[in-house]
């Protein structure tokens, strides 16, 4: 959380994941081009960039995309969430290094614009077997230069939560493409069977792992309480909450998330105003409800950042009988104050 | 998330899940990648000549029907990106250029009579390959 803009946010855990990303593109660039130049050293410099930037960077791709799933299903993978941002960035770079030498090696040494010559040189866009492959991977760098480009507090500010996420939720359609853009291209180029194994094992586990993660989600949505009074949704006892923890409840389609801190109860909106983290998921720290992906933090009393940052969440009214907990379903604005309910009252 | 992106979330990977491996086995059929096999026990039963066959090509030549053609059989990618082929005269020199290969596969030229052929890579301007007969 940051009130200034800054080129790159930078603290000393993420300096560390940066080395760890650099230090790990560099060792498999390092080792595959020592296994090329073992196994067929008449390889030229150029097709030994192309692939060894192109494998990399689909290699990195998969592991972003593990990263959201993993995260959901075990807390421990939460650190690598809070820095897929670089990944993403590190992985568009070396995604341009494979198309930049591409467009270069195969579209720039003739006499009409590579891009034209991109598009035009194979023109079997009828045909599934010689579909121009290079096209595919074209409009997956296009989205990952947008993605890349907005990946930064500045444009998630002026976009919008909402925009920003539907904006980078495009990797998925780059994923899709860039499958393509392999199949084809090992197909049409040259069969090489470890490469088909090996992106067809990447794709069972992504998909896999996105629907298992996408059910669950639809599993806890259901999850409703129970009405007694019209206006108050009976969601849980006293008892079930830790402290210093949120329990999280679907209320009128949009999950809720009740906080048990310093013998109090408060409830707030799940959906974080940054990148849409699930804030019932996080935990009060110095009496803010911190976001479990950023650490963006929110005042339980009426769900707005301490001063002097500006975000805001809904917030919800609660009442306590006996032990159970009920819930206004209806939500008051973004930062309204609400009395925190007592427990021991 | 909120709930409309969650369902988002979902149903694009569902469709993702769905309809790539449809289209993925589609080109898979459609490719002749394993049909190198069966190709060749095609071309021997229709009586054409096998002129050449190692490793890389099985070259064939057809002078009995109307059409005299020359059949060549790619069988490994080549590490040429433009290759030219071309006839060889009697005295094993480039005659006429016949067509261009690309990937594996199966290619026929329209030609008469040849002493040979070449492979002829036309980037660095040198003969990949040659075949007399």
């Amino acid at each position: 959380m940051g009130l200034d803009y800054q080129l790159v946010l930078w603290n000393k855990h993420k300096k560390t994941y940066d080395k760890v990303i650099l230090i790990g593109m560099l060792l498999y660039i390092i080792l595959f081009a020592s296994i090329t130049l073992v196994f067929n050293s008449e390889t030229s410099i150029e097709t030994l960039v192309i692939r060894a930037f192109g494998t990399l960077a689909i290699l990195m791709l998969h592991i972003i995309l593990i990263i959201g799933p993993m995260a959901r299903l075990n807390t421990r993978f939460l650190p690598l969430l809070y820095n897929r941002r670089h990944l993403g960035v590190s992985m568009f770079i070396a995604a341009l290094i494979h198309g930049g030498f591409s467009i270069f090696q195969f579209h720039a040494l003739g006499d009409v614009n590579p891009i034209y010559s991109l598009f035009t040189s194979n023109m079997d866009y009828d045909s599934l077997t010689n579909f121009p492959f290079q096209v595919l991977g074209f409009f997956a760098l296009l989205i990952l230069f947008a993605m890349a480009s907005t990946s930064h507090d500045f444009y998630l500010a002026n976009l919008s939560a909402k925009i920003w996420k539907r904006l980078h939720m495009l990797v998925y359609i780059a994923y899709t493409l860039i499958i393509f853009h392999v199949f084809l291209g090992a197909f049409q180029q040259e069969t090489s069977l470890f490469t088909i194994v090996a992106m067809c094992l990447g794709f069972l586990i992504i998909t896999g792992l996105h629907i298992i993660t996408g059910i669950k989600e639809v599993t806890i949505d259901k999850q409703q309480g129970t009405y007694g009074d019209p206006n108050w949704l009976k969601v849980c006892d006293i008892d079930e909450i830790e402290e210093d923890r949120a329990k999280i409840f679907t209320v009128n389609n949009e999950r809720v998330a009740i906080f048990k801190y310093e013998d109090k109860l408060s409830a707030i909106h799940n959906v974080c105003k940054h990148q849409g983290g699930p804030l019932g998921e996080g935990k009060i720290i110095d009496g803010c409800i911190t976001c479990p992906w950023h650490g963006y933090q929110y005042l339980p009393s009426n769900g707005q950042s301490p001063p002097p940052f500006t975000e805001k969440v809904a917030i919800y009214e609660l009442k306590i009988i006996g032990s159970d907990v009920y819930i206004k379903p209806k939500a008051l604005a973004e930062g309204t104050e609400v009395i925190p309910i007592n427990i021991s009252k | 998330m909120t709930s409309g992106l969650r369902k988002t979330h979902l149903i694009m990977w569902l469709m993702i899940a769905v309809i790539s491996p449809i289209i993925l086995i589609i080109t898979i059929k459609n490719l002749n990648i394993f049909d190198s096999e069966s190709v060749i026990v095609l071309s021997n039963t229709n009586q054409k000549k096998v002129l050449v066959e190692d490793d890389f090509f099985k070259i064939s030549l057809d002078d009995l029907s109307e059409n005299h053609s020359i059949e060549i059989i790619v069988k490994k990618p080549l590490k040429a990106s433009e290759t030219s082929v071309f006839s060889l005269n009697k005295k094993g020199e480039k005659d006429l250029f016949l067509g261009q290969i690309t990937t594996t596969g199966v290619y026929t030229f329209k030609c008469n009579q040849v002493s040979g052929i070449a492979f002829f890579d036309t980037i660095k301007n040198e003969f990949i390959t040659k075949y007399t007969f």
